[in-house]
């Protein structure tokens, strides 16, 4: 990062301050996101000149936990902005599958490979799900997992002999049809119509695209939308170790088939259901961190801050509020973002959606 | 300007029954013992504190549907003493709030004393001429209840540690060598009139989110991830703004200075002249002159408004 100039540093600094602090509501509200427009601006003007105010903000701010994406900060200067550091990560990880793949040989192996993986649902990350939505594939076949062992299956071919590692291809080839059953009525079992989505997986080559798909983005803290059922949703982030600790995984979210919301917080083992008082049938949901954005049936559209622990429930309206199904959420970070309703209606926010412009 | 039907209301006041009794189911609060002429009260309140006399009822009805509204109720029948509400509250934010004052303070023993002054104010063990005083009287469900506490505990926090800093004893004053009087620094260059201008104007031209980040970047020395997490974008984003805004800084007041009569060589050397030889104090310049109201003192003054 660029330095900014002592004498930059010291105007910055000797800004008045102003001589009355907001309450603390308001600085909740906007480290929250829920402020907007002129308010937001005043509180800023006040923030950027306020030295006490901001240590409360940044003293408030909830502890970097499961669903927060750890960003260190960047040596100044240096070229490895952070956008470059994912980027060259997600490029390691393509290349380690991909070696890996290729490594362990034939189609039906690494096919086999997958499908021997045994819990379903496991594809998270954005790129997946749209893969997974947009040609679903006969369920016969392996399904890709984005647990995909690829350094396991590395170490596995320098510890096993080479005959002994025929034979469990062939065997494994032997099995892939009746083992790749087996993920579609566990997801079933989870959401109803969750394995349409995530299912499939057709020879080696979708597969690695697959996992290529599943991994790249599990490696950057990007934002995610679902509309169908049974399509994963979070911040994806992997569980990384930092120094000794390990860190819990993120939070996953998805739809089922009958509109309720699931929320997992144990990488996809178990999915609980989020209860609502309104009974709303839900059809969308986008995910920026541990910011959630869920939408559905008549116009119903919740919010929740801190990873489903609370939600409120938004009201988009212009002239007359909006009352027909919300189909598609996508937000592009915690302020920007649209909604479609049923009949093709555009929505926009900019404000975490505290406030919606249909477009 | 439109008004209801009692010129002291507010225009949005006309229709704050039917908003109340729409929203009313949505924030549970029969279960802790408020009323729906209750909660039109706590509306009302809320609303006198952040609607604009003249915001229409449409705005008003938008602006109470975004509140935290179950929050809201159960923070309020705390603060009227109802016990299923303490129960909620307890079951729901004790151990949050322990673990946000052991965020915060980063010590056991500090954090415990943070959280049970904080609980004993969220209690209401204070009276203040006859009349109980709980903090939870002050959310207004603006942002989440979880929210509120953790920046309510951050405040305390700090003015504690303010307080503490200038009671510092005079043997960890010894400890800390400061009994012996340091040399007197050296005079510092003071910073040229007309470079202090061409700043000043350049960072007036800046957006409150541009300052806003400038500071809590440079001065603060937060991580680009904490600033984008505040202001509700990524990391990535937060560095290509502040980079810009650099690069944008050193040109407007290179060109402000050769406006104000100075060659292009010339302002460089002022600049980079700056940059070598000026030693800014930020520290000092960062403790606030004016420190404004603390909390307790907003507190004090609005309960006196209030039995005013």
């Amino acid at each position: 990062m660029t330095e900014l100039p002592k004498f930059v540093l010291h105007r910055l600094a000797v800004s008045p301050a102003a001589v009355e602090h907001p309450p603390a509501d308001q600085l909740a509200a906007f480290v929250e996101q829920q402020l907007a427009g002129a308010e937001r601006e005043k509180l800023l003007a006040h923030l950027a000149s306020c030295h006490s105010c901001r240590e409360a903000i940044w003293h408030s701010l909830p502890e970097a936990g499961a669903s927060q994406p750890i960003i260190i900060r960047a040596a100044r200067p240096s070229f490895w902005i952070p956008s470059w550091r994912w980027v060259g990560m997600a490029a390691a990880a393509v290349v380690i599958a991909t070696v890996g793949l290729v490594y362990r040989g034939g189609p039906g192996a690494a096919g086999a490979k997958f499908a021997s993986t045994p819990k379903p649902p496991a594809v998270t990350a954005e790129g997946a799900q749209t893969l997974a939505a947009n040609a679903p594939r006969p369920a016969a076949l392996p399904q890709p997992q984005r647990k995909a062992p690829v350094p396991k299956i590395q170490m596995e071919a320098k510890a096993v002999p080479l005959k002994s590692k025929l034979a469990e291809r062939e065997q494994a080839s032997a099995n892939q049809l009746a083992s790749a059953e087996k993920p579609v009525q566990a997801a079933d079992a989870v959401t109803g119509a969750a394995a349409r989505a995530v299912a499939g997986g057709a020879g080696a080559t979708e597969a690695r695209d697959s996992a290529i798909n599943a991994t790249a983005p599990a490696l950057s803290p990007v934002p995610a939308s679902a509309t169908a059922p049974g399509v994963m949703v979070g911040s994806a982030m992997p569980a990384l170790v930092l120094g000794k600790k390990k860190l819990a995984p993120p939070t996953l979210w998805m739809l089922s088939a009958d509109g309720h919301l699931l929320r997992s917080t144990d990488s996809g083992k178990n999915w609980q259901s989020v209860p609502f008082e309104d009974k709303v049938l839900f059809r969308a949901v986008a995910v920026v961190g541990p910011r959630v954005w869920a939408g559905g049936v008549g116009g119903a559209l919740y919010y929740s801050s801190d990873d489903g622990s609370q939600w409120t429930r938004l009201a988009p309206s212009e002239s007359v509020p909006l009352t027909e199904d919300i189909r598609a959420l996508v937000f592009q970070d915690g302020r920007h973002g649209n909604l479609t309703t049923a009949s093709g209606q555009s929505w926009s926010t900019t404000d975490g959606g505290h406030s919606w412009h249909k477009q | 300007m439109r008004h209801g039907a009692n010129p002291s209301e507010p225009a949005w006041g006309v229709a704050l029954s039917a908003t109340a009794e729409e929203l009313f189911p949505r924030c549970g609060g029969q279960r802790f013992g408020i009323s729906l002429s209750g909660f039109r009260e706590i509306l009302h309140q809320v609303g006198s504190k952040y609607l604009a006399a003249d915001d229409s009822p449409a705005a008003a009805r938008r602006f109470f549907s975004g509140l935290h509204l179950e929050e809201l109720a159960l923070a309020r029948a705390c603060a009227a003493g109802n016990e299923a509400a303490w129960e909620a509250f307890l079951l729901r934010y004790r151990e949050k709030l322990y673990s946000a004052a052991h965020h915060i303070a980063r010590e056991d023993s500090t954090a415990r004393e943070l959280a049970d002054g904080l609980y004993a104010d969220l209690f209401g063990t204070a009276v203040r001429e006859g009349k109980r005083v709980c903090k939870l009287d002050f959310y207004t469900g603006r942002g989440s209840l979880e929210g509120w506490l953790r920046t309510v505990l951050a405040q305390e926090y700090i003015n504690r540690y303010r307080s503490l800093k200038r009671l510092v004893s005079l043997e960890e004053q010894e400890e800390a060598g400061e009994q012996y009087a340091a040399p007197a620094p050296e005079p510092q260059a003071e910073v040229d009139g007309r470079l202090a201008t061409a700043v000043d104007v350049a960072l007036n031209s800046l957006s409150s989110e541009e300052r806003f980040l400038l500071s809590s970047y440079y001065l603060d020395h937060r991580t680009l991830a904490e600033v984008g997490r505040v202001l509700g974008i990524h990391a990535s984003n937060v560095s290509r703004r502040l980079e810009k805004l650099a690069v944008f800084l050193r040109g407007h007041v290179r060109k402000s200075l050769v406006r104000q009569g100075l060659s292009e060589r010339q302002a460089e050397e002022l600049m980079a002249l700056d940059v070598r030889d000026l030693q800014v104090n930020i520290r000092d310049r960062l403790a606030q002159k004016n420190p404004g109201k603390t909390f307790s003192e907003q507190k004090a003054e609005a309960s006196g408004e209030k039995e005013g």
